[in-house]
C-alpha cells in the first residue's frame, strides 16, 4: 500500500495496530528503561521503523513478535547508549524518575501512603534485582512472565531456541529469587 | 529434594514452574510426581507462584502507572506526526545570507532568465562579427619582397646594393641589437658579413 502511493490509508490502517500494541509495547520498554520518557521516544521509533520497513515483514511471524523484536533491539540500543553516557557524566543522588512520578502519584487517591512505601520499596528492589540479570534472562523472564509470551513466541522474538529460553528462564526466576530473598531471610 | 530431605527445593519449584509456563508436559518428572503427593511442597509451589504474581504485578502496575491514557494518546498523535512527515522532503534551509529558502530545483522564472541571457549572448557575438567585418574588409596588399641570392658571387666582391627599398630601420629586429658577439654558425659567416646589421647603423 506504501509503494502504490496511498500513504493517507496505509497510515490510518497503521495507527490501528499502533493502539493495539501501543500500551503493551510502553509497557515492555518501561521495563527497560524504567524512564518514562525515555520509554516514550523508544516507543515512538520503534513504530515508526516499523512503519518505514513494513515492506520486510515477513507474513509467517506475527506483527506482534515481529514488532517486539524491534523494540527490545532498540531499547538495548539506548541502555548500551545510556551506559557510555554515564561513564562520563556524574550520575544524580540516589533515585530517579519513578521517585519524582512517586511524589506525584501519591496526591490523595488509592492505597495509603504506608502501603505505597511499601510496594515503592519493593519495586525498587525488583528494578535493581532484574537490572543484575543478564540481558537475555532479562528478556525471556520479561517477556514471558511479565507479557505472558509463550517459549515459541519469546524464541521468535529473541532469535534463542525454545529449549534455551526456557533455561535461560529458570535461571533469571532463580537467580531473581536469591536476590529478592537477600536479607529477609527466606521466602519472599 | 534429596535423602535427607525428600521436599523440593527453591530450585525444583521453579523448574516446575517454569515447565507449567512453557506449556511443557512435566506431568513424568520426579519433581513433579512429589508436588501432586506432596501436601507441604503444594503449599511451598503455592507462596512460589504468589511471589511471581506480585513481582508481575508490581511491575505491570508501576509500567501503567508511567503510562496512562493521556499519555497513549499524546505518544499515539505524536508516531501519526512523525509518519506524516515521513512523506515530506526534508526542506532546505537557506543560508543566513538570502532571507528566502533556496531550493535544489530552479524556477521556472529563473529558466527564462537564464536563455534570455544566452540568446543575448549569441546574437551579440553574432551582430558584432558580421558589423566588424562590413567595416574592415579591404584587401590587403603586400609589398614582393626580392629574396637575394643565396649562392656567393664567383668573382671578386662588388659594392653592396640595396636589394629592396623597404627602409633599415623597419628591418631591425631587437635580436640585431644585441652585441656582436653572437656566435655565427660557419657556414652562414658569409652571409653574415654582407649583411647590414645594428653595429652598421649610425644614428647620427
Amino acid at each position: 500500500m506504501q509503494a502504490d502511493g496511498r500513504h493517507a490509508e496505509a497510515r490510518e490502517r497503521y495507527a490501528e495496530l499502533v493502539s493495539r500494541h501501543q500500551r503493551r509495547a510502553s509497557r515492555i520498554a518501561f521495563h527497560y528503561l524504567r524512564d518514562a520518557a525515555e520509554s516514550d521516544e523508544a516507543v515512538q521509533d520503534a513504530f515508526v521503523k516499523a512503519f518505514s520497513h513494513l515492506s520486510t515483514f515477513r507474513e509467517e511471524l506475527p506483527f506482534e513478535v515481529w514488532f517486539t523484536r524491534i523494540l527490545i533491539n532498540g531499547c538495548l540500543d539506548r541502555i548500551k547508549a545510556r551506559t557510555r553516557r554515564e561513564r562520563w557524566v556524574v550520575s544524580m543522588p540516589e533515585g530517579g524518575v519513578g521517585d519524582r512520578d512517586f511524589a506525584e502519584r501519591t496526591a490523595g487517591r488509592g492505597p495509603s501512603p504506608e502501603e505505597q512505601v511499601l510496594a515503592r520499596e519493593r519495586r525498587q528492589k525488583l528494578a535493581k534485582a532484574l537490572s543484575k540479570l543478564p540481558d537475555r534472562q532479562r528478556s525471556v523472564f520479561m517477556l514471558s512472565h511479565y507479557e505472558g509470551c509463550t517459549s515459541r513466541e519469546v524464541s521468535a522474538i529473541t532469535g534463542l531456541n525454545e529449549s534455551t529460553v526456557r533455561v535461560h528462564l529458570f535461571r533469571a526466576i532463580r537467580k531473581l529469587r536469591g536476590l529478592l530473598t537477600e536479607g529477609t531471610g527466606g521466602t519472599a | 529434594m534429596g535423602l535427607l530431605n525428600p521436599h523440593l527445593d527453591d530450585d525444583a519449584l521453579a523448574q516446575v514452574w517454569t515447565d507449567r509456563l512453557s506449556q511443557e508436559d512435566g506431568a513424568g518428572r520426579p519433581a513433579e510426581r512429589h508436588l501432586q503427593a506432596c501436601a507441604d511442597c503444594r503449599a511451598r509451589y503455592a507462596t512460589f507462584t504468589s511471589w511471581l504474581e506480585t513481582v508481575r504485578t508490581d511491575a505491570r502496575n508501576e509500567a501503567d502507572d508511567a503510562f496512562g491514557a493521556e499519555r497513549l494518546v499524546a505518544q499515539q498523535a505524536q508516531i501519526t506526526k512523525r509518519l506524516e512527515a515521513l512523506e515530506h522532503p526534508a526542506r532546505v534551509i537557506a543560508f543566513p545570507r538570502f532571507s528566502q529558502p533556496t531550493s535544489a530545483h530552479p524556477t521556472p522564472s529563473r529558466r527564462w532568465v537564464a536563455a534570455a541571457a544566452a540568446a543575448g549572448l549569441i546574437v551579440g557575438v553574432g551582430l558584432g562579427q558580421v558589423f566588424e567585418f562590413g567595416t574592415n574588409r579591404s584587401p590587403v596588399t603586400l609589398e614582393p619582397i626580392q629574396i637575394a641570392r643565396s649562392t656567393p658571387p664567383q668573382e671578386s666582391p662588388r659594392p653592396l646594393q640595396p636589394v629592396s627599398q623597404i627602409a633599415d630601420e623597419s628591418l631591425l629586429d631587437d635580436r640585431e641589437l644585441v652585441p656582436a658577439q653572437v656566435r655565427v654558425p660557419e657556414s652562414l659567416q658569409y652571409l653574415n658579413a654582407i649583411t647590414p646589421g645594428a653595429r652598421d647603423f649610425d644614428p647620427r
